[in-house]
């Protein structure tokens, strides 16, 4: 049965209930509301973000649902993106972010997971100050407070 | 002390992005998210120093450690081990006697550090703000501490800190070797992961749980790892009924007293593993990994190691093997079972050491054409780990040029298919995927490892087969001989450019290097510019020329080398069988098979410094951050070429 989406520009989306599933927020709506024809408004989507979104859910439409990862590694591992994936995210800047804050709300993990894994990989390699151009944020530490973080980072061989 | 605004969340503004739609780096939650992702080092070189916004979200995710090793020249326990207030891993590795140790530095830090430790506990659950703390102020939860010629007695009521989650104890040479553990797990209540070994045998002295200790209250463990222990196994037994979590218990080497001459007397040990084994099946614990190996051949009992280890563990996910256990049965069994095995751990036999181990046993455990059989069929192998059982130099020679190094044009090629039947078959490993491997290797049919061309082959095979390699520990073994009757000699893995070490800058995801050889002699002429490649300084323009003018005195190997190739061929070497892997689900590799075709060769040497000396500068071992070349703790690549090479050019 097809479920009705509505971005917050009003747009109407028109998608199969499994795949609007992958989001748990819309699954839980659907199961608060029951059997209902009833568009769903998402207000803080806008259609182009939707539109990202549901190709993503589209694609993994028949994957597994995610189980928590059990690791044995506390720090998860940024560089296992599916090819797929990694085409899907290859948009700009300001799309990328919007993809991720739509998962967050949606509360589609695995779309967050890439989302989040996309911004590491952009981290990556960096120095802080290509990371500031990269993202626009300003360094409001003094030269004092960020000799003195390296200065408490450092291993201990270096002095 | 840093000033109060870095370290006072309430002083810290979040950042202002002027670009609206970035306004999900705001969110902590999402930014946290994100920090989940990164290393250490990326968090450390460069998260913390974007701004206070990003510096107070990922602080608490520093890792940060304090190591010291007595072997490494250079700044004095006490300069270094003051740092431990805030860090959240310490390697230390030290040598001493009773007298000094107890009063020593590292014994006041620890109670120092307590003190720190408690205090910081006091002021959070009395909500005061520390106003005088430290930017990264984890508290310390995984100490791994190597102790030479100290009393193992004087370890027992030993000032560990009460955080620690985690602690590795090796113990070498010692005067005493008893260990009261009820001690410690009073000391550290928050204890998950413990290993004790002491190489010459240990006897655990007292029961496990502390006598006062609540027995409503269970203990956190995980993993206990004993290895050369002589222990009562009613006491162990009766610990195991308060473990819940644990999933790792290895008892390696076990001893009995009649083994190892105990400082006190005790009553007469005996162990019945079977009896052990049925005690943790009843026992509502689940283990990953289990081992429960005798010293002795004539302590085994005939349970059946393989039917244990499966029963016992159902989420199996690692093996740790006792070399006299590993038959070809055991390591069929491993890649039939259900779950995935990631790591491998292969023990040995210490205490039988001669001086000549690991290498003693090749001939007699077998152990080197099993794991190399396993190898070339498990393609699930994330860690491995055989220190104690050598792998064969022969697995990885997949075209027979390991004698090139004897060989003078013209001199009949030392091959023949016939022979080579007898001999363990080269393979391509199918554990493409492997992140740490710690490894030596060696061939005990003759002294073939000392050549550079063995060095090739090895360096050469691991960076091609194995390219998501994070972590290398390569090594050999200190001394061989082929038979009694002949002289010893050092196995050598040769670190000049020629050896072809630089293989290595394949592996974009390289960390840590250590490669262990005790025969510098007869790398003699090894100098800074056959290593300057290890470092970012080492590549700059004069570095490449030295390394081109050094590859220019190669001119007459490599005519040599070419003439040899086509002896090589002659002799019907190119047709050689290679291991294939027996299951159809996992093929063989014809791409690395190809990318293997120069393998052993002085030219493929010349053609990756080439490479890496390109004129656009192509980036290699951009995540390489430690380096060592003996069985030392690791350190900056800087530190050790700047020990090894004093006179060294500095760019």
């Amino acid at each position: 049965m097809p479920v009705i989406l509505v971005s917050s520009d009003n747009q109407d989306f028109k998608v199969d209930k499994e795949v609007a599933e992958r989001s748990i927020l819309i699954k839980n709506m659907l199961e608060d509301v029951g059997e209902s024809d009833s568009p769903i408004p998402l207000p803080n989507v806008t259609a182009a973000v939707l539109t990202k979104v549901i190709e993503y859910c589209e694609h993994h439409r028949n994957d597994p649902v995610q189980v928590p990862e059990e690791t044995d590694d506390p720090r998860k591992r940024s560089n296992d993106i599916e090819e797929w994936d990694m085409k899907f995210m290859q948009v700009d800047q300001e799309m990328l972010f919007e993809i991720i804050l739509a998962a967050n709300y949606l509360d589609i993990k695995p779309l967050l997971d890439v989302g989040c894994k996309t911004v590491a990989n952009i981290i990556k390699g960096k120095t802080p100050e290509e990371i500031r151009k990269a993202f626009n944020i300003v360094n409001d530490f003094t030269p004092e407070e960020e000799a003195q973080i390296k200065k408490e980072n450092e291993w201990a061989e270096d002095r | 002390m840093v000033s109060c605004n870095l370290t006072d969340p309430t002083t810290v503004a979040r950042t202002s992005y002027p670009n609206k739609t970035i306004r999900c780096l705001e969110l902590p939650e999402i930014m946290q998210h994100i920090f989940s992702f990164l290393d250490s080092r990326t968090l450390g070189n460069t998260v913390l120093l974007v701004c206070r916004y990003w510096l107070e979200l990922s602080r608490s995710r520093m890792e940060r450690r304090v190591h010291w090793d007595y072997r490494w020249t250079g700044p004095g326990l006490e300069t270094v081990l003051p740092r431990l207030c805030g860090a959240s891993l310490a390697q230390v590795c030290f040598e001493g006697d009773e007298e000094n140790l107890t009063g020593t530095v590292f014994k006041d830090l620890l109670v120092a550090y307590d003190n720190w430790y408690q205090e910081g506990q006091r002021e959070q659950q009395h909500r005061r703000p520390t106003v005088k703390g430290r930017l990264f102020n984890a508290p310390l939860t995984k100490l791994e501490a190597t102790f030479c010629n100290v009393p193992m007695s004087v370890l027992s009521d030993f000032p560990f800190p009460s955080s620690l989650s985690s602690l590795i104890l090796e113990i070498g040479s010692s005067q005493t070797n008893t260990f009261d553990p009820s001690l410690l797990l009073k000391q550290c209540p928050l204890l998950e992961d413990l290993l004790i070994a002491r190489w010459e045998g240990w006897f655990v002295d007292g029961p496990w749980i502390p006598r006062d200790h609540d027995r409503r209250q269970t203990f956190r463990l995980k993993g206990i790892a004993l290895i050369y222990p002589v222990f009562r196994q009613s006491d162990l037994e009766d610990l195991l009924q308060f473990t819940p979590n644990l999933v790792e218990l290895k008892l390696a080497g076990v001893m009995d007293d009649q083994s190892l001459e105990v400082s006190k007397p005790c009553d007469r040990i005996q162990y019945n593993r079977q009896g052990f084994c049925e005690l943790v099946r009843s026992l509502p614990i689940k283990l990953d990994s289990f081992l429960f190996s005798f010293l002795s051949p004539t302590m085994q009992s005939d349970d059946g190691t393989q039917s244990i280890v499966t029963e016992l563990c159902p989420n199996l996910h690692e093996w740790c093997l006792w070399t006299p256990d590993t038959t070809p049965a055991l390591l069929k069994s491993l890649e039939s079972l259900p779950n995935v095995i990631t790591n491998l751990e292969l023990c040995w036999n210490y205490l039988e050491d001669s001086g000549t181990q690991p290498c003693r046993q090749d001939s007699e455990a077998k152990v080197p054409r099993l794991l190399h059989q396993y190898l070339c069929n498990s393609p699930h192998l994330l860690r491995l780990k055989s220190l104690q059982a050598a792998y064969p130099l022969r697995g990885m020679d997949l075209h027979r040029r390991v004698g090139f190094s004897w060989l003078t044009p013209n001199t009949e090629f030392p091959w023949s298919a016939s022979e080579d039947k007898k001999l363990i078959q080269p393979g391509i490993w199918a554990c493409r995927k492997l992140k740490k491997v710690e490894l030596v290797v060696h061939d005990h049919e003759g002294s073939q490892i000392s050549t550079p061309v063995s060095s090739r082959i090895i360096f050469g095979y691991i960076s091609r087969v194995c390219p998501e390699l994070e972590f290398v520990d390569l090594r050999v073994p200190r001394v061989c001989r082929k038979d009694p009757d002949s002289p010893l000699y050092q196995p050598v893995i040769f670190k000049r450019l020629d050896g072809g070490m630089c293989f290595l800058t394949r592996l974009k995801k390289l960390q840590l290097l250590k490669v262990c050889t005790e025969a510098w002699v007869a790398d003699f002429e090894c100098k800074d510019v056959d290593l300057n490649w290890l470092l970012m300084g080492g590549r700059d323009s004069e570095e490449k020329q030295r390394r081109k003018e050094k590859m220019s005195e190669w001119q007459e190997w490599l005519d040599e080398e070419k003439q040899l190739e086509l002896e090589r061929l002659a002799f019907g070497v190119g047709e050689a069988p290679i291991l294939k892997s027996t299951d159809p689900s996992n093929p063989f590799d014809t791409k690395v098979y190809d990318q293997l075709k120069d393998l052993g060769l002085l030219s493929e040497v010349k053609a990756v410094v080439e490479e890496m000396d390109r004129e656009d500068e192509p980036e290699y071992l951009a995540q390489f951050s430690e380096l060592s070349f003996g069985l030392q703790l690791g350190q900056r690549p800087e530190t050790i070429m700047n020990r090894v090479f004093p006179e060294r050019r500095r760019p």
